[in-house]
């Protein structure tokens, strides 16, 4: 269970709290921001889901199609040169990002979830075999959830389940237990999506490389967009990521991987630009990054997540960390004094910008329906995360979620409307 | 949407727990994780008694609450009747009616669930324990 937080005195809760202005200035201004600036009432608080998007993004991916637009790799001409030229522009650009030299270990594609069927297929499928194990954990969003566990059924290997603290970070006595020369793959989220706890990575890969030479699969989904990376220094595999989260479009995201691992993989989607020659009962392939990209890429949203990172890199991503960890020290700071609130997680020091909560007797969805109702949006549900709730003994959860445009007033709006909630459902 | 009628009901739910012998069937929305299953016994083609349980947000919980007092003592084509007016009493398909408020007066506190119709997010809430009702019913 999470931390349970009460008012200690019979004082009336969250009026006394919430009349002063929490002052925490963005660290980007809304102005940059079309859908924020055109909406100033409105606080979005479900930036873990998506977040907005900057006009320095969309203005890349419409440039992009006003002047470079053609089929990368295909055209002797210039123009699909310059396509080619802005397509592998952006993936220097994301990868040095990442903290990846090696540009060409970055692959595309659709995001997480993506990426995360990629390495289950071109690496999985091909060096799993029956009685291997694959190690998960509890925390884990289904995309790097149902790949593993699918991918054991059709190998006839065992997956493993790693168990959480009381306060939902990962049980590292347990992944230590669970470890042994059978393990294959070790899958671990960067970050939690639903409740925030960050993974100690440096101590999660030093233990797995104590027991085992296992395949380190992170899911940097909520990592990327949060914390600082330095691929090449957490000695992980493959850093799966999303555009989305990050400032960027839909559509696009990727996952870093090294080359020694990339090596080992078989393509798992055939088609165009994979190839290197087709002959009539047999292929041979591209090479890196190429090969496990088939088909035209999405050259205009990769350009657009390119422009994303560019203007994270401009804000500094210490800076945004530092950001979240403010904005969640003000919440719990106002959100103490009201009664009957649970918070998950652990204590913001550890936990990315999410505040992950249930209120006693009002409903997650009832609160979201009413936190909506004062232009506050937050998630309600499961956060695609069914085996953690399962384990937190909640169907579901309330989570609002912070990035680099959230500022006090979106606290303030936060506690203002929970007190309105309670209020209504406590009214005799 | 949040009126007294849904927060009364929610609060102090008639009709909680499953009859004995009971046909029961059960709705869950996978989205939340709530489940509400009803449970009906028949007399010839009369319900005789009929309760529900599980858990679900306040307007799932109201919805049965109202349901159990709503169909009690019903034939079954009444009751599968009336399940279909709610339904478009909460898709807002009812909207003259509701409007003119006069034509809903034999519905009593299900009127209120015209409020969840503009939360068309919410017409799952409002509906589940009737769709489990239907099903309990051999009616779809």
């Amino acid at each position: 269970m999470g931390h349970t937080l009460h008012a200690d005195s019979a004082a009336p809760m969250t009026h006394a709290a919430s009349t002063h202005t929490t002052r925490l200035a963005p660290l980007a201004p809304r102005a940059d921001f079309p859908l924020l600036a055109a909406r100033p009432a409105l606080h979005y608080l479900d930036s873990a889901a998506t977040s907005q998007k900057p006009q320095a993004v969309l203005d890349a991916i419409t440039g992009f199609y006003t002047t470079a637009n053609a089929n990368p790799h295909r055209g002797a001409y210039a123009l699909s040169a310059a396509a080619t030229d802005a397509y592998h522009g952006a993936r220097a650009t994301v990868a040095q990002f990442l903290g990846a030299a090696d540009t060409d270990t970055l692959v595309f594609t659709r995001g997480t979830t993506e990426s995360m069927n990629l390495v289950a297929n071109a690496w999985g499928r091909v060096h799993v075999r029956p009685g291997d194990e694959i190690v998960i954990t509890a925390l884990e969003h289904h995309a790097n959830f149902v790949p593993w566990q699918q991918l054991a059924a059709s190998n006839d290997a065992v997956l493993r389940i790693v168990e959480l603290t009381s306060d939902q970070r990962i049980d590292l006595d347990h992944l230590a237990s669970l470890l042994s020369a059978k393990t294959k793959i070790v899958a671990i989220t960067h970050v939690s999506n639903a409740v925030g706890s960050i993974t100690p990575v440096a101590e999660v890969v030093r233990l797995v490389r104590e027991h085992t030479p296992a395949l380190i699969v992170l899911d940097g989904a909520q990592g990327a967009p949060h914390l600082p990376v330095q691929f090449d220094a957490l000695d992980v595999d493959f850093y799966a990521f999303s555009g989305h989260k990050l400032l960027g479009p839909m559509g696009i995201g990727g996952v870093v991987g090294k080359r020694a691992r990339w090596m080992e993989c078989e393509p798992w989607q055939f088609g165009g630009d994979m190839i290197e020659w087709v002959n009539d009962h047999d292929s041979t392939w591209n090479v890196l990054p190429h090969k496990f990209e088939a088909g035209t890429p999405n050259a205009a949203d990769a350009v657009g997540l390119a422009a994303a990172v560019r203007y994270l890199e401009s804000l500094d991503m210490t800076h945004v960390r530092a950001h979240e960890v403010a904005l969640l020290e003000a919440a719990h700071a106002k959100l103490d004094t009201l009664d009957g609130l649970t918070v998950y997680g652990p204590p913001p020091a550890e936990r990315s910008g999410v505040l992950s909560f249930t209120l006693a007797d009002v409903h997650p969805h009832d609160l979201a329906t009413i936190l909506d109702q004062h232009g506050v949006c937050i998630r309600a549900g499961h956060h695609c995360a069914q085996p953690l709730m399962r384990r937190l003994g909640a169907s579901a959860t309330a989570r609002a979620s912070f990035y680099v445009y959230s500022d006090g007033s979106d606290v303030d709006a936060l506690v203002h409307a929970l007190g309105e909630a309670q209020r209504l459902f406590a009214a005799a | 949407m949040y009126q007294d009628v849904i927060l009364r009901h929610y609060r102090a739910p008639k009709g909680r727990g499953l009859p004995e012998n009971a046909v029961v069937a059960e709705r869950a929305n996978p989205l939340c994780g709530d489940r509400i299953s009803v449970g009906v016994v028949l007399e010839e083609d009369r319900i005789v008694d009929l309760g529900f349980d599980g858990r679900g947000c306040s307007i799932a919980t109201a919805s049965a609450s109202m349901l159990t007092e709503a169909v009690r003592g019903l034939l079954v084509p009444d009751a599968l009747a009336l399940s279909e007016r709610v339904a478009r009493v909460v898709k807002g398909a009812l909207d003259d009616e509701v409007q003119a408020a006069e034509p809903l007066g034999d519905l009593g506190d299900l009127r209120a669930l015209a409020g969840v119709s503009s939360y068309p997010q919410r017409h799952s809430c409002a509906l589940m324990a009737w769709q489990a009702l239907r099903e309990g019913l051999g009616g779809r």
